[in-house]
């Protein structure tokens, strides 16, 4: 029960990351959102774990650095970019902030949380938990309604929902992993879309072989040498078991190369193929059929190699079958 | 016939390969074809849904696991680092079968591990 529910959380967390990532917001609309904050304490509120974050990790700091070259160079600004830039000017806002108020009430609120902290690292095992929720049971009673176990996540700019309850244990976890998702979207580019094929040899050897009725390929004896092949890898490989089917063992192997193209030709081209895998593959061909971006680099690709160099008649026949397929 | 597995891929140095950030799609399917009724089909965008899904939670897991280490100014996470992880993040139900397992020999740990799964 209770662990479903904490599936459920991380899911939603997921999809929320999922939009942030995916969209671009520029820092303008940042800015006059920050401005447009009814309630000024609640927003410090949510700040406060990203700075312990700050002071606790000295090396994300070159990572903000990074962030605030990128948004330099590059023109277009993504959630991510934005996200790293917040940190300085937070901190400095919550600056100004506090010298013109300089309560008592208030410094003693923003020293308690610190020394918990610390506290905290003294004996990690023991009081990792109990000074977060301390701190953060004070915040939800002093902002809204407190759910049991559960910890508000910063909100999302990009998210149209509210705010998403995450399970206490997991909350700093779920912070780190979306630094760190940031932090490789911005530093190594990360594809985000999915690529029907690994290799452009293969998928155009792949389109080159000769296919019967069905689009199935007609070479079975090629299958065979495959499958030979595939059974001294299986010998090299040493300590891994051996399934107990053939296709299996092929498709294993091929998914360890980490070529997808290989192991649908093995899976098509097998002579031994029971109904529920016929069937499984039909229905697998047919979502290939639907998937829209797989279509378009397709027949993206198609076009390059009818533009590349002249067919001859059997060439120009593989290539209508691949088209008609893909319709 | 086919090409060979040295073949050089077409993707640029900076970028994270496909196949370095996910698990391989057909060892997903299979797993999740072990739990399911025979007559039963799996679309690929539930396999590539759970793809993306099951590799956010290793690397969740992991980087718990990993700034254990980090405090404790060891270089290497080990199982019981893993088992620790599981059980502070709330997956206690999944902490202690972990815990048993591993304490068997390591071949036999990772039969057992895909009947968990």
């Amino acid at each position: 029960m209770a662990m479903q529910t904490v599936y459920l959380k991380e899911h939603e967390g997921l999809v929320y990351n999922s939009v942030g990532q995916l969209s671009s917001v520029t820092s303008a609309p940042w800015w006059s959102a920050l401005g447009s904050q009814p309630v000024y304490g609640e927003y410090c509120g949510q700040i406060k774990p990203f700075s312990f974050e700050i002071s606790n990790y000295v090396d994300q700091f070159p990572a903000g650095k990074q962030a605030v070259r990128g948004v330099e160079q590059l023109l277009d600004k993504g959630h991510t970019t934005t996200q790293f830039t917040i940190f300085p000017d937070d901190c400095k806002m919550s600056g100004d902030a506090e010298n013109p108020q300089a309560t008592l009430s208030l410094q003693s609120s923003l020293a308690e949380p610190h020394n918990r902290f610390e506290i905290g690292f003294n004996q990690p095992m023991i009081c990792a938990k109990y000074p977060y929720m301390d701190q953060f049971y004070g915040l939800f009673s002093a902002f809204g309604p407190q759910i049991s176990g559960r910890i508000m996540l910063p909100i999302n700019l990009t998210s149209d929902d509210g705010p998403t309850y995450v399970n206490a244990k997991q909350y700093h976890g779920i912070i780190r992993r979306r630094l760190s998702r940031a932090k490789a979207v911005l530093e190594n580019k990360m594809i985000k879309r999915r690529k029907p094929y690994m290799h452009e040899s293969r998928h155009l050897h792949a389109l080159r072989r000769p296919r019967g009725c069905g689009g199935r390929f007609l070479n079975t004896k090629g299958s065979t040498n495959g499958n030979g092949r595939n059974e001294s890898k299986v010998n090299k490989t040493g300590g891994r078991q051996l399934q107990s089917s053939a296709s299996q063992s092929s498709e294993v192997l091929h998914s360890e190369v980490g070529t997808l193209n290989s192991s649908k030709e093995t899976n098509r081209s097998s002579p031994n193929i029971s109904g529920s895998e016929v069937t499984s593959m039909y229905s697998r061909e047919g979502f290939d059929g639907f998937s829209v971006n797989r279509l378009g680099s397709s027949v993206h690709s198609l076009v390059d190699m009818v533009l590349s160099r002249p067919l001859n008649g059997l060439q120009q026949y593989q290539v209508t079958a691949a088209t008609l397929k893909f319709d | 016939m086919e090409d060979s597995i040295g073949g050089s891929s077409s993707n640029d140095n900076n970028i994270i390969k496909e196949q370095d950030r996910l698990l391989p799609i057909a060892n997903v399917g299979r797993l999740m074809k072990q739990i399911l009724p025979q007559n039963a089909k799996i679309s690929k965008e539930a396999k590539e849904t759970m793809q993306e899904c099951v590799s956010e939670f290793i690397s969740f897991v992991t980087s718990e696991a990993s700034e254990k280490c980090r405090k404790e100014r060891r270089k290497t996470v080990n199982g019981d680092d893993i088992c620790w992880a599981l059980a502070t993040l709330g997956f206690d139900d999944y902490a202690e079968p972990m815990r048993r397992k591993s304490r068997t020999k390591i071949q036999e740990a990772s039969t057992n591990q895909n009947d968990l799964c």
